[in-house]
């Protein structure tokens, strides 16, 4: 297409789209309207007496067709122009950065590996489309991977990178070379970018320097035969004997109808197993498994379906997940309004589950209170909690049936603070004084919560209802609505259940959060288990007033685990993930030997608060027992946040030990993580050509995206569309090949029709 | 003001209203049996005495008292309506409704549970009706006299073992059978367990009222050889310091004999209110453990 535009055009459509029309005629103006008035009316009048045959219309097409002749001709005579604004040879610069990931040295649409075309347009001096762009510029070659540097050639490259990171990638260029006139950048790959960092970070100030960015996509649109376990998502720390629910997202080419095994396994132990059947090709298939992590430590656990016959690739059948199981116990506050069997039977329901340790504090009656498994004489002595920092020692706040008015305001944003900042769990119950029935509305409480409150019923006893309840689609696969060990076993029972009461009528839930389960009753269908995500923590709403009944009722058989479960999966939901005074985390899960690993730890004080002026180190112990220690310093980029950065120098689990301290001897907190040193499989997920992602960073960036066989032009289209030091090119026009063809159209075409009417 | 003060004041109350409605609410064949009810044996109870008798499940703690055994003439005005002792009557009706009545407003009164206030005071449950199963605090009276068929044994077992509380009172070992009675039935519910003594420094005599010497408030009435007041429970896994009381038995005790007559004089308030404080800290038990 571009030939035949050329062709009659002279030059390529990009000098048009980039360049304006102008017109350089050296004969005046007046000369010219002159003719052109002229030439009109003697092509009109020519035609205007009969002529043999001719009718009226027949005329009128005749002097049409001559009339576009003399425009031709007109347009020829008033000599259009293209200017171009176009880099000046050898005075700018191209930066050309080569994907150096290990996903390069899969197949490309050849056959062959993808980076042979690295090798064979720019390994060396004499690659095409180097020497096009040497030609023109002066070319920097970078590698990139997990980190980017600059190279002499590409045949320096060896394809081991374990991570690909773009966007660092094209930030470094940026900075790199700012201080020169740089016409583009050049990016060849095949467009994986696994850092997690969004693109559009790296796109804006490529858009402000009026960088374009031209792609080169590598490889193939979808990698057939293959199967691909997706990326899984699972809490960083959990308690010991935690079920976990995961959504397993398996894609695949070429294995359509096939059922194929799926296996969980810690280390070698399998921990289950079940059999995933696959859709048509390309469609991903969803499956749930589910399986509890009893034993304590780091657990690595591992995903896989069997590597099969003919597979493009066969790293990507499995994937892992570290999970830091812990045996802690986590306390959970209940504070609970009037006595009722919801304690009680709550109670019994955790009494097994030695990682939850569930404080009550019981109103009795008016200033009364009835405290259980306080950890000494003072513990809530006074009440519900009336500092941060005592209420901040818990996970997870259950409220139960307690009026807003109980509570003085600032305990009100207390408790907000509790799930915003502290990053707490916080879960109402149903009840008489709870919702908007115990005056909630407007106040900091409601605005965490999940639900919406709408006008409190006079009296919550009128509006009692008993709904049926059921698992939403989201519920079905949300750890916190589980009633069963086993998801399958859950299937039927749902419907078996007696319906459970209300006395808060509660419809809707907030843009955002998440239906868990619903119940049908009297009055349509009402919330029954809701949550959302407020702040650093999660809020969760229960509106049931007894959940017992799913304990006590006559058709629940003695031995019926349903309500022990539920409460047991739902408080284990809420405390997970609830961050202490000291969180420290890595930032990748596993690194490779002699890869930079980054320790990153959040600090807050007593009062979740972040701190900046801690004394942070990291202690490290290797796979073979030997200590180093670490300062980490505060990021500056975050309050709160403090790094440090160390390459481990042998494979198997580093313990990363973080400590805070203050001042003199101000104890601040300490946490443990785990980091996997291996080799990492990362770069064979999603190995197939992103081809949107290089189309999109070359359509925003003014560049342009090209696959391996159209880079001949390549060198030419930055030089017309790339910035640095420019200069104008004028290219004359009146020449085209075109307005020959249209004269010789407009011409020939007359003469045709005079003849078919007889005046030839 | 302590809770003493304020307990007595109440009782107080309580008897205020009961005499100026002219008594406690007095139960009648019309207002207590319906129509066309004949003579019948008394297990299970006639479905349309059930119906009638009490609110169905509404959310609120309700006072359950278990109805066992008996003929239906023993069902009269005169039972019912008879006061003190010898008055007759079904054996698991002696105090009623007087004693779930005023208990109820004393525990609406004085606590924050949300208690039913109805005509009756609560609902009168067989062993065998699967309501009871929707309120986890149930009473049998003179158990002694408790005769329960398998089925009994059954649904109770099944009970106690998901989370009910049973409270046993007016059960007197005066005549040196009504314990063992109800301990073989119990056995017969519960073989695994035991009965055992409760300590005076329990749980349950400290949840809402400080009770230190629990065994110190006298029977309300007794013969010279009726021993002295014992407090026995069965505890899960037969663990009496951590193990949750599944039956508690007030022996040679009748603590709601005090409760009925709490508004009429006929034992000191004082007594009175010490017999609300019990009754007042097993609820509080019960909601909690």
């Amino acid at each position: 297409m571009d030939l035949l535009f050329s062709f009659f055009f002279k030059y390529r459509p990009l000098l048009f789209s980039e360049g304006e029309l102008v017109f350089r005629s050296s004969w005046p103006l007046v000369v010219l309207l002159l003719l052109a008035v002229g030439g009109g009316l003697l092509a009109v009048t020519s035609y205007r007496r009969p002529k043999g045959k001719a009718e009226t219309l027949d005329r009128a097409i005749m002097a049409s067709l001559r009339l576009g002749a003399f425009a031709v001709l007109l347009f020829a005579l008033l000599r259009p122009t293209l200017v171009n604004s176009s880099t000046v040879p050898q005075r700018n610069f191209v930066a050309v950065l080569l994907d150096d990931s290990r996903s390069m040295t899969l197949p490309g649409t050849d056959g062959r590996p993808r980076n042979a075309f690295i090798q064979d347009q720019l390994g060396s001096e004499t690659g095409t489309l180097l020497s096009a762009l040497e030609e023109k510029f002066a070319v920097r070659v970078f590698r990139y991977s997990a980190s980017s540097d600059r190279v002499e050639v590409a045949s320096d490259l060896n394809y081991d990178g374990t991570r690909t990171d773009l966007v660092g990638a094209l930030d470094r260029v940026r900075e790199e070379l700012s201080s020169v006139p740089l016409s583009g950048v050049v990016v060849v790959s095949d467009g994986a970018d696994n850092s997690g960092k969004s693109l559009g970070e790296s796109i804006v100030p490529l858009q402000a320097a009026s960088v374009p960015v031209f792609t080169v996509g590598l490889g193939e649109d979808a990698l057939e035969p293959d199967i691909q376990v997706g990326r899984l998502s699972a809490p960083r720390s959990v308690l010991e004997g935690t079920s976990l629910l995961l959504d397993v997202v398996i894609s695949q080419r070429g294995f359509a109808g096939r059922t194929l095994p799926l296996v969980v396994e810690d280390e070698d132990r399998i921990l289950t197993e079940s059999e995933v059947q696959f859709g048509d090709d390309g469609e991903p298939t969803v499956t749930r498994v589910r399986f509890t992590l009893d034993d304590v430590g780091a657990r690595r656990i591992r995903l896989s379906v069997p590597v099969q016959e003919g597979e493009q690739v066969t790293q990507n059948n499995q994937r892992s997940i570290e999970v830091e199981v812990r045996e802690d116990e986590e306390k959970v506050l209940y504070f609970e309004g009037e006595p009722r069997f919801e304690v009680s039977f709550l109670r019994r329901a955790l009494s097994e589950d030695e990682n939850i340790q569930v404080v009550v504090l019981q109103r009795t009656a008016e200033d009364k209170f009835y405290r259980i498994n306080v950890d000494d004489a003072e513990e809530l002595v006074g009440g519900f909690p009336r500092t941060r920092e005592d209420l901040f020692k818990f996970r997870a706040l259950i409220i139960g049936s307690v009026e807003a008015s109980y509570f003085t305001h600032d305990q009100l944003a207390m408790i907000a603070d509790f799930v915003s900042r502290r990053g707490g769990g916080l879960l109402m119950l149903g009840g008489r004084w709870s919702f908007a029935e115990g005056g909630y509305g407007g106040t900091p409480v409601a605005e965490a919560l999940p639900v919406v409150l709408g006008d409190p019923a006079l009296d919550p006893h009128a509006v009692f209802a008993q709904v049926k309840v059921r698992p939403t689609v989201a519920g079905l696969g949300h750890v916190a609505a589980q009633i069963r060990p086993e998801a399958e076993a859950a299937a039927g029972v749902w419907d078996s259940l007696p319906p459970l009461s209300v006395m808060n009528h509660i419809t809707d839930v907030k843009p955002g959060a998440t239906t868990l389960l619903s119940g049908a009753g009297p009055r349509g269908d009402q919330v029954v288990l809701a949550y959302q995500r407020y702040g650093r923590g999660k809020a969760a709403a229960l509106p049931v007033v007894d959940s017992w009944i799913w304990q006590l009722h006559a058709d629940i058989p003695v031995d019926d685990p349903t309500h022990e479960t539920f409460w047991q999966q739902l408080l284990r939901w809420l405390v997970d993930g609830v961050p202490e005074h000291v969180d420290a985390r890595t930032e990748y899960e596993s690194v490779e030997v002699g890869e930079a690993a980054r320790i990153l730890t959040e600090l807050r004080d007593s009062a979740y608060v972040e701190v900046n002026d801690a004394s942070v180190e990291a202690t490290l112990t290797a796979p073979d027992g030997s200590i180093q220690v670490l300062p980490m310093d505060w990021t500056v980029d975050q309050d709160g946040e403090y790094s440090a950065t160390f390459q481990p120098a042998l494979e198997g689990d580093y313990e990363v030990s973080v400590r805070a301290t203050r001042g003199a001897d101000e104890f601040l907190g300490a946490d443990v993580v785990h980091l996997r040193v291996g080799p990492s499989q990362e770069e064979y997920f999603d190995a197939s050509l992103r081809r949107s992602l290089l189309e999109r960073l070359s359509a925003e960036t003014g560049g342009e995206y090209y696959e391996p066989e159209e880079v001949g032009s390549l060198a030419e289209d930055i030089q017309f569309t790339g910035g640095g030091v420019t200069l104008t090119e004028e290219r004359d026009l009146w020449d085209m090949p075109f307005l020959f063809f249209l004269l010789v159209v407009f011409v020939g075409g007359e003469w045709a029709f005079r003849r078919s009417r007889g005046l030839v | 003001m302590s809770r003493g003060i304020l307990l007595l004041g109440l009782a107080s109350v309580v008897g205020a209203v009961g005499l100026a409605d002219g008594g406690s609410v007095l139960v009648t064949d019309e207002a207590f049996l319906a129509p066309g009810l004949t003579a019948s044996p008394f297990t299970g109870g006639p479905a349309s005495l059930q119906e009638n008798d009490g609110p169905a499940y509404n959310g609120q703690f309700t006072y359950i008292r278990i109805r066992y055994g008996g003929e239906l003439r023993d069902f009269s005005a005169r039972d019912f309506g008879g006061r003190g002792w010898g008055r007759g009557g079904p054996m698991w009706a002696h105090d009623y409704p007087d004693a779930e009545i005023n208990f109820s407003k004393i525990v609406n009164a004085t606590t924050f549970i949300d208690a039913y206030m109805g005509p009756r005071g609560g609902r009168v449950l067989t062993l065998d009706d699967p309501e009871l199963f929707n309120y986890p605090i149930a009473t049998i009276i003179e158990a002694g006299y408790w005769t329960p068929s398998d089925e009994d044994i059954a649904n109770l077992r099944a009970y106690l073992l998901k989370g009910g509380f049973l409270i046993a009172d007016d059960i007197r070992d005066e005549r040196r059978f009504e314990f063992d009675r109800f301990f073989s039935h119990m056995r017969l519910v519960l073989p695994e367990y035991q009965f055992q003594l409760v300590p005076d420094d329990h749980e349950i005599f400290n949840t809402f009222f400080s009770i230190p010497e629990p065994r110190s408030l006298a029977l309300p009435y007794g013969r010279w050889n009726t021993p002295a007041p014992i407090y026995l429970g069965i505890f899960e896994d037969n663990d009496p310091v951590n193990g949750r009381l599944m039956v508690i038995m007030n022996g040679n005790q009748d603590i709601q004999e005090y409760w009925e007559f709490s508004d009429r004089g006929y034992y000191p308030i004082d007594l009175s209110n010490e017999a609300y404080k019990y009754g007042i800290n097993y609820m509080i038990y019960a909601f909690t453990h």
